[in-house]
């Protein structure tokens, strides 16, 4: 078992790929902290048996069943009915199992993405407990600024901060690339690097103020708005921890969404194309036009 | 007739706004947005409540008259049940 500080959670972790998880981790190594926020334990194994319990609600292949210890279980049932991978959870997400089976045939992912996968989920799922939260973006620092870029997957956030990084070379850290933590810290938000970070490992463990939250949308021509109200909360909804599974969850990030409205977070809307103008357009609005 | 429970409040500087969360949020793809009225009702039909009883929460609440009670509540009920926002149980 070893011990990461993410976002200033600490997490007793135990990888089921350990060659693979030891380098993506490498940056977040810490002591063994007396105080744990959570722990994570992967088990790869040959077969799961299907988990028994009450079942909650089931979508598609996904089953969620409680366990007579009363914690929560989420599996997928294959067609063949083989369970490839199954987490167990506590209410709080404090204390979670993923177990993994080896020859995991679902769709084309390895156990190591599954482990991936839900390792960062239930770090984003314990953090909104702990009143932070994963926004699904691309995270940059202008030299101490943190804006995230955000969007469904496919829009090209990691094209955008990428356009960053080769305009500003070291006057910008690519915090993270994909999964982002957000937290308060008395009525300042800051972005946190996580180890995950999407396909790429762009990520770092350090953390800036944020100070805009900007939303992508394709286009061909290169323009920024100031989002209002409704549209900031529902832009942001659709990339906060929301699972289909905990309600709860989707509470505390909408009250997190609120929390950004009161530390008055500015969100703006960027129609961009590929180009370094959409860069321009955006660090002259946000940055020399003074909102950070 | 109640509303789902799927459903959160959020007051984000004097706008009031309904996001859908759990299994709501999957088939959902949007928020609502209240007016003060919309509120209204919207809050009192957190619980079980028949249209009758809506009509006289509403006839307390507002310096209203009974028909223009009757338009609005079943106006909004209208929208619940054309976005599938009321509890079937």
């Amino acid at each position: 078992m070893n011990t990461l500080k993410v976002a200033g959670i600490t997490v007793n972790i135990e990888s089921g790929d350990k060659a693979f998880f030891s380098k993506r981790y490498e940056k977040y190594y810490c002591e063994h902290d007396e105080k744990t926020d959570m722990t994570i334990k992967t088990i790869v194994t040959g077969h799961i048996p299907e988990p028994c319990g009450e079942c909650l609600l089931q979508i598609k292949r996904t089953c969620v069943v409680r366990l007579s210890d009363g914690r929560l279980c989420r599996y997928v049932k294959s067609p063949a009915g083989s369970v490839p991978f199954a987490i167990c959870f506590n209410e709080d997400y404090s204390d979670s199992v993923i177990e993994i089976a080896r020859d995991c045939p679902i769709e084309d992912l390895t156990a190591t993405d599954i482990e991936y996968m839900f390792t960062g989920f239930l770090f984003a799922n314990r953090l909104t407990y702990l009143k932070g939260t994963i926004l699904h973006g691309s995270a940059i620092a202008y030299h101490d600024k943190g804006i995230v870029f955000s969007a469904p997957s496919g829009t090209g956030k990691s094209t955008h901060t990428g356009l960053w990084k080769g305009k500003y070379g070291d006057d910008v850290t690519i915090i993270n690339d994909d999964k982002p933590a957000i937290r308060f810290e008395d009525d300042t938000a800051y972005i946190y690097g996580t180890p995950w970070s999407g396909k790429t490992a762009l990520n770092i463990n350090t953390r800036a103020a944020l100070s805009a939250i900007v939303f992508l949308e394709r286009s061909k021509e290169n323009r920024i708005e100031q989002l209002g109200v409704s549209e900031g909360v529902l832009h942001c909804i659709r990339q906060l921890p929301n699972p289909f599974y905990d309600k709860k969850i989707g509470s505390m990030s909408i009250d997190f969404i609120r929390r950004l409205y009161e530390g008055n977070v500015p969100m703006y809307r960027l129609y961009c194309n590929k180009s370094e103008e959409a860069v321009d357009t955006v660090y002259d609005e946000i940055i020399r036009g003074g909102a950070l | 007739m109640k509303i789902k429970d799927d459903f959160v409040k959020i007051r984000i500087a004097d706008e009031c706004f309904v996001v859908p969360v759990g299994e709501q949020a999957v088939d959902f793809y949007g928020i609502i947005t209240l007016n003060g009225t919309a509120e209204f009702m919207w809050d009192c039909l957190a619980e079980d409540k028949t249209r009758e009883e809506l009509i006289t929460a509403m006839l307390q609440e507002y310096d209203i008259d009974r028909a223009t009670a009757e338009t609005d509540i079943d106006e909004f009920i209208g929208v619940l049940i054309k976005n599938n926002l009321l509890d079937k149980g």
